[in-house]
């Protein structure tokens, strides 16, 4: 009886996605407009993550929002440690001139030099006092710089993670888009998708994840794609809808979202 | 010119020689992208990210496995992570639609074997989906397969058997009758 179904399921599975001729040329030319592109920038990703055998994908009850929620406390994460930055530099720029004049008592070492251990609560008004320069209350200017970097190195992992999320999102819109155009049936619901991009595309722009020139520029052709497409409505005019492809393709946007993005992501 | 050849010379920058390689191998890896995507704009997307990252990682491959292997395993990398974030993206899209719409469900006409068969491929898990693909329709043995999904060939043949038994049950009602 099983040997009878397993020889009707490889007789019926034969033209199952059955392929078409390998349009060998046309995938060649991309190929080799993302590798310049990959030398460029040398931002070829490298695969990082597999994907697990038989992973069961959960479901989960808003995707959505909980997606928008974690990028949106991501970004809101970064920018206040940003300005938390911002804010300590101006206190601590004085601390490294004036270090040996220290107001406050010094605790004395094994080696017998002084070193100042700032409270936490110290620490804490210096942050939330004024910017105006003074002298500071404790902690040596080496002290300061260790905090500093990795303060700003939780930062940068903030962004980056805020940005490879957005980026692997766009990419799947975008691909997806791409191929509702192509076979005539886009739904509605991708120009409201456009515009919660578009959204989360203005405040990284905006934030430091623009900061850096190559993601900056990816992010602004991105903005241009994705403003298109929101601004499209479904009534619209098809040959509209071709001409944002195009601009797509002309523009490289998915290739360069696909090396921009790491893999897993 | 055999593949290690063809590895040399593109290590050495020859762009020829990147050609040749692409040549010899696409076919292969686009049946099997193919066949996993259901999508020509997917799959060539795919394909393209396959051959990029082979590139650019060429110089790591150790030739422990055939060069068609290791293509083999990035380009079902590639297109297992692409179709996840495809499928994540289209579950955001459904949660944007109208209840009202989803609940709009009609009984449509039984479908013949052919579509009910090919449902149940596409309803597989993903890792038992690539197996039965690799195997029963693209001809891989479960030594390729193994080392392509990086798990043993036992753990190959295991889920070669639970693929088919799914279809099995999937389509038992029509045997029956």
């Amino acid at each position: 009886m099983d040997d009878r179904i397993d020889d009707l399921i490889r007789d019926e599975a034969r033209d199952y996605n059955e392929p078409p001729a390998t349009p060998t040329e046309a995938m060649w030319v991309a190929i080799a407009a993302g590798r310049r592109e990959g030398r460029k920038d040398g931002s070829i990703a490298p695969i990082v993550a597999e994907v697990p055998i038989a992973r069961s994908f959960r479901p989960s009850v808003l995707p959505f929002f909980r997606l928008g929620v974690g990028i949106a406390a991501l970004l809101a994460l970064g920018i206040g440690i940003g300005r938390w930055m911002e804010h300590g530099k101006s206190v601590q720029a004085p601390a490294v001139a004036q270090a040996p004049a220290t107001r406050m008592p010094a605790a004395p070492t094994d080696s017998g030099a002084t070193a100042v251990t700032p409270r936490p609560e110290e620490v804490g008004r210096e942050l939330a006092s004024s910017a105006s320069p003074r002298t500071p209350r404790g902690g040596s200017p080496a002290q300061f710089v260790s905090r500093t970097e990795r303060r700003s190195g939780a930062e940068a992992a903030a962004y980056d993670f805020a940005l490879s999320q957005h980026l692997g999102q766009s990419e799947a819109f975008l691909t997806l888009f791409r191929s509702s155009v192509r076979s005539g049936r886009v739904d509605p619901v991708a120009y409201a998708s456009a515009r919660q991009l578009l959204s989360t595309n203005r405040l990284l722009l905006d934030s430091r994840a623009g900061a850096d020139p190559a993601s900056r520029q990816l992010l602004q052709d991105l903005e241009l794609v994705l403003a298109q497409i929101a601004q499209l409505n479904t009534a619209g005019d098809s040959s509209d809808v071709h001409i944002v492809t195009e601009d797509m393709d002309r523009g490289d946007v998915l290739p360069r979202l696909r090396t921009a993005v790491p893999a897993g992501i | 010119m055999d593949d290690r050849g063809l590895i040399a010379r593109v290590l050495a920058g020859d762009a020829t020689a990147e050609r040749a390689l692409y040549d010899a191998h696409v076919d292969r890896v686009f049946r099997l992208v193919y066949r996993m995507a259901g999508d020509l704009d997917q799959a060539q997307d795919y394909v393209q990210e396959t051959f990029i990252r082979a590139f650019s990682r060429l110089a790591d491959f150790r030739g422990e496995s055939a060069l068609s292997t290791w293509l083999g395993s990035i380009a079902i990398s590639v297109t297992l992570n692409g179709l996840r974030k495809v499928k994540r993206f289209r579950q955001r899209e459904v949660a944007l639609e109208d209840a009202a719409e989803l609940g709009r469900v009609t009984r449509e006409a039984e479908p013949d074997l052919k579509t009910r068969l090919h449902g149940a491929i596409d309803a597989l898990p993903p890792g038992y989906r690539a197996v039965f693909v690799m195997h029963d329709m693209e001809g891989y043995t479960h030594e390729e397969i193994a080392a392509s999904l990086g798990v043993q060939p036992g753990t190959s043949k295991a889920q070669l058997f639970r693929a088919r038994a799914r279809l099995r049950e999937a389509l038992a009602d029509f045997v029956t009758d």
